[in-house]
């Protein structure tokens, strides 16, 4: 039987022991409803999950994040929670859960999940009661009031959908208040028990096991009069009291905030480090793609030069595209323009203020700029965030509703239904895609694992090489001037610490992770690492050293020239990470590089002495 | 040994005299040709500095009549001890120019500007703390931080200027006129009026009232906007279909830069004020030097019996792509030495930043014509280019705010205006031409 993943050696997977680990780790985010069906009933779930870890270890990713698993009428992909403490039958039970992060552990992979704090379902048992009168024990658990005029100035999210933040509940004869969908109520966060409860809930899946939280929606959970409801301090304070909890109880479990905004206003979700671990970096993704479109650096310089610098032990995840449309709320009206007129030329396209298709259409399909997008998307400042299906460069379906254009079933194979279940064709949660282009038969795990120079394999690759390169996750970040407006470089450098520590596989160190069940016994191995600086806390032994790693982009379809400004690194040789290829050392004059069109390169930086040594000179 | 350089004796003069000579090169027969205006020991010992002004003509040939070249110069000049290894800079080949004696002995006399140990002391002397440089040097503004990496030198616009690393470069003036340098002048009121698309001025050399330099910021990798549009043009013709779907369009840049020149009206009327000026008069004003067809002669004929008044300001005056350039910050104005002091309507820069997107629309259309292997769509594409970003740059430049003030409020008004400017400049570029 030939071995599942062919092509690369076993790659070192264990835990990282880290309490930093985020700074520097790889995460993929999964809809469990779409990624494999375990029991053939046409779902996705955790079983089918846990069956896939095998692959998900191979591709060399660091945490999992799953979209809500949670019962709910799924009306907004399980956004719209009715039970916080359980997950959905269709996915499985909460012992599935248990066995999945088990194994996931096990394989040196972490798992987060979102915590949808913001609302709830309308079909919430928590909801049932609080419109049942105005003096239940939980009619003040949502936000209720006489009249929809209250809050004008906080804007509606979904226009396209909703044109009021308040809807009529006939039942109560009041208005509720909802930031998202009328059939998501949203909680009343200033009422003590409703703060309580849900700390209780944070409390429930990290004993679990779970390794952190994205925390949805986070921006909208307190309202005040005169403001637009975002961002209040309330909210930053209740954000507090969960990483409190945290430090106190779980050390190494990570909050991860989806807050949609400039990055001088979503880093202060960064608190003074006593907030969230990790915020998106919402405005990065759409310059991005204007700026291939463009192929110009400028929009994705600009966003830079505006991106605060963070406080110690945080991070910035970063992403190209996620389960929802790709928003442009962060772009000015003529840049939304541009790029609905770039990458949504259909109208069907278009979802709320973005536009709802994957990363391989959106790019009609070119690998060259798949590459070059990813080759920034693991380099710059940040922790990417893959998602699922992207590895494989999978298209969208764009007839299907709302979001679900790009939540179809992951497409293991070329055989019925994609490889994703056994089930009736017509039993599915979603049609698999089966165009031409980018249909099962076509575009699969199974033909790109057997074919090299696939993208998957080419993912595999940069992700090997990124873990050798820590300084890509927290080094700082010199932006190179060059007069060719498509050459987009910069010098990621910083201090770093070779690593060894006897490490017992399995789950990591009790004090990181408290799960339950005791672990097989397999013998102790020792392992060595390169991590950034400060990070090394529970090694054995650490050697520090600095790592500095040149990465040029070419964002234009012609091959170009790049005059780089590198006269500070002046002696230091380029040796190309891929190839470890040696270049010309750099000297007081620009360094000049050609580039293949949407071509890219990484060095690393290496005092030139060593070179030397190595050819015996 | 002689005495210091700071009160120079006759024969250290006459010596002065030999190198300035020697350093104004061709054109300068003598040193008889020299006369000195003022000598400046910028820095003492060895390398020192010493910072001449004189007047330079060809008298010697026939003797008390002065000649049209007879003019003023600025030499800077470094004194390295004889046997020194220089760092030479630049295009230079042989930067020495002769000997001098001082208290420290014999010197090697070298072209300051091409000797990087020299112009490194020079920028001290010039933008370095106040306190340490000698009495000789005037600043305007703070001086520039942090330690000089490396030292360039290149000629721009008959200037030498310095660049010292990627923070600061010193533009030197040759031929300095006395008094203040209406581009400095300008450069430093914009800066004051909070204009900060540019490189700002870190330090003026002043001395007894006549500008001799300037030190400003470096703008390391910031691309020429000249050569961006014409990237985006050959990028367009490189493939057929419309400018707005083609990689490297540059709508929204030009929509920025639209935005730039507003923000650098603004500042303008700021730091030198305003006065309202008839219509009429600019309309008559550009009727004898162009010859006006179609648009622009039916906008003579509606603006000339015009009873309208509207702002006039102190205008850039030679505003176009070239002097333009894109940071990875957003756009700047690079050169801020235009010829003399003019005041008119703002529609006047405006205009001559239109005719720089024609004028690279039609130089590309040109050159593909000329290509053996076809491009027949050329024309047609680079008619669609100058249309889509002359849009994109008048529609910046009339929304960025406060620039509604500045220009007047009938929008055909501002049409006919800009395209009787426009036609204007074309004349006074096809005037040059022919010169």
């Amino acid at each position: 039987m030939p071995a599942p993943f062919p092509g690369h050696g076993p790659v070192d997977r264990s835990y990282d022991p880290s309490s930093r680990w985020f700074q520097h780790a790889v995460f993929y985010e999964v809809l469990v409803r779409g990624f494999f069906d375990g029991n053939d009933d046409g779902s996705g779930d955790l079983p089918g999950l846990r069956a896939k870890l095998d692959y998900l270890q191979w591709l060399g990713i660091d945490c999992l994040w799953l979209l809500p698993f949670h019962p709910s009428p799924l009306r907004d992909g399980g956004y719209d929670v009715s039970d916080f403490f359980n997950v959905h039958p269709d996915y499985g039970s909460l012992g599935d859960l248990v066995g999945l992060l088990e194994d996931a552990h096990h394989r040196g992979i972490r798992v987060i999940a979102d915590l949808v704090m913001n609302h709830t379902s309308d079909q919430h048992p928590w909801f049932a009661e609080s419109r049942s009168s105005r003096t239940n024990p939980k009619a003040d658990w949502y936000v209720w009031n006489d009249d929809d005029q209250r809050w004008p100035e906080a804007r509606v999210v979904f226009t396209d959908v909703e044109r009021s933040n308040w809807t009529w509940d006939h039942q109560r004869e009041q208005y509720y208040w909802h930031r998202f969908y009328s059939h998501q109520p949203d909680l009343n966060y200033a009422n003590p028990e409703v703060a309580d409860a849900m700390l209780d809930l944070v409390r429930f899946w990290l004993d679990l096991g779970l390794d952190g939280f994205r925390l949805d929606a986070v921006p909208y959970l307190f309202q005040r009069d005169g403001t637009a409801g975002e961002h209040l301090p309330e909210t930053h304070a209740y954000v507090k009291r969960i990483r409190k909890q945290l430090e106190a109880d779980y050390p190494g479990r990570i909050l991860l905030a989806e807050a949609n905004g400039w990055p001088a206003d979503v880093a202060d979700y960064f608190g003074h480090g006593d907030e969230c671990h990790l915020c998106f970096h919402f405005p990065l993704m759409p310059r991005l793609f204007a700026s291939v479109r463009r192929e110009q650096r400028y929009p994705v310089t600009e966003i830079l030069s505006q991106t605060p610098d963070i406080p110690d032990g945080c991070q910035w995840a970063i992403f190209l595209r996620n389960h929802d449309e790709l928003s442009l709320e962060q772009v000015s009206e003529e840049e939304r323009d541009y790029l609905f007129a770039e990458y949504a030329k259909d109208p069907r396209m278009k979802r709320h203020m973005g536009i709802g298709r994957r990363l391989a259409p959106l790019l009609d399909g070119d690998r060259r700029l798949a590459e070059l997008l990813h080759s920034l998307l693991l380099s710059l400042p940040g922790s990417p965030v893959l998602y699922y299906g992207d590895e494989l460069l999978m298209g969208d379906n764009i007839y299907l509703g709302d979001r679900d254009s790009v939540r179809t079933p992951m497409q293991w194979s070329p055989d019925r239904n994609a490889g994703f279940s056994k089930a009736d064709f017509a039993q599915l949660y979603l049609p698999p895609l089966m165009d031409p282009v980018y249909g099962f038969g076509a575009i699969n795990v199974e033909a790109q694992l057997r074919s090299p120079g696939s993208f998957l394999h080419w993912l595999r690759g940069m992700l090997v090489e990124r873990r050798s390169l820590p300084v890509l996750g927290v080094g700082a970040m010199d932006v190179l001037g060059c007069p060719n407006p498509s050459v987009l470089a910069y010098v990621r450098w910083g201090e770093v610490a070779d690593v060894s520590l006897v490490a017992p596989r399995g789950p990591g160190p009790p004090a990181v992770m408290p799960t339950a069940a005791p672990e097989p016994a397999c013998p102790d191995q020792v392992l060595a690492r390169t991590v950034p600086a400060g990070n090394e806390e529970a090694a054995d032994s650490a050697v520090h050293r600095s790592q500095a790693v040149l990465c040029v982009h070419n964002l234009s379809r012609f091959a170009q020239p790049a005059e780089l400004h590198l006269a500070r690194w002046a002696g230091w040789r380029p040796v190309e990470v891929l190839g470890r290829v040696p270049f010309p050392a750099i000297g007081d004059e620009p360094y000049t590089i050609s580039l293949a069109p949407y071509g890219y390169l990484w060095f690393e930086l290496v005092d030139q002495m060593p070179v030397l040594e190595e050819t015996g000179r | 040994m002689t005495g210091s350089l700071r009160e120079p004796d006759a024969e250290q003069r006459a010596a002065l005299q030999r190198l300035v000579a020697a350093w104004a090169g061709p054109g300068v027969a003598a040193a008889e040709d020299v006369e000195l205006v003022d000598v400046a020991l910028l820095h003492d010992g060895r390398p020192g500095v010493v910072d001449v002004l004189a007047r330079v003509g060809n008298w010697s040939g026939d003797a008390g009549v002065e000649r049209p070249g007879d003019r003023l110069v600025h030499a800077v000049l470094g004194l390295r001890r004889p046997g020194d290894e220089l760092h030479v800079l630049g295009a230079r080949e042989d930067p020495v120019l002769g000997l001098l004696d001082d208290e420290h002995g014999l010197a090697v006399v070298v072209d300051g500007l091409h000797d990087a140990d020299v112009a490194e002391l020079l920028l001290v002397a010039v933008g370095g703390p106040a306190e340490a440089g000698p009495p000789t040097v005037e600043r305007e503004a703070a001086p520039p931080p942090g330690p000089v990496l490396t030292v360039s030198v290149a000629e721009d616009e008959h200037d030498p200027v310095v660049a010292f690393g990627e923070r600061c470069a010193l533009r030197v003036f040759r031929r300095p006129r006395p008094g203040p340098h209406p581009g400095v002048a300008l450069l430093v009121a914009l800066d004051r009026a909070g204009f900060n698309h540019l490189p700002a001025p870190l330090a003026v050399w002043r001395r007894g009232g006549t500008d001799l330099g300037i030190v400003v910021e470096r703008h390391v990798g910031a691309a020429p906007g000249w050569a961006l549009a014409l990237a985006s043009l050959r990028d367009l013709c490189a493939r057929s279909g419309s400018p707005e779907e083609a990689g490297g369009d540059f709508a929204p840049e030009a929509r920025a830069l639209g935005t730039m020149v507003g923000r650098l009206h603004l500042a303008l009327d700021a730091a030198f004020g305003r006065r309202a000026e008839p219509v009429a008069t600019w309309a008559a004003a550009v009727e004898p030097v162009a010859a006006l067809e179609g648009e622009a002669a039916a906008a003579l004929r509606a603006l000339r019996s015009s009873p309208a008044r509207a702002p006039a300001i102190r205008l850039h005056g030679d505003l176009h792509l070239g002097r333009t350039a894109r940071t990875d910050q957003g756009w700047i104005l690079v050169d801020t030495t235009p010829g003399a002091e003019r005041y008119g309507s703002p529609l006047a820069d405006v205009a001559d930043v239109l005719w720089s997107f024609h004028h690279a629309a039609t130089l590309t259309a040109a050159q593909l014509g000329r290509d053996p292997l076809g491009h027949p769509e050329a024309a047609s594409s680079c008619a669609a280019w100058e249309a889509r970003n002359r849009r994109a740059f008048v529609a910046g430049y009339l929304s960025t705010p406060g620039v509604a003030g500045l220009v007047p409020p009938d929008r055909e008004v501002v049409g006919q205006l800009t395209a009787l400017f426009e036609a204007a400049r074309e004349a006074r570029v096809a005037a040059r031409a022919e010169r």
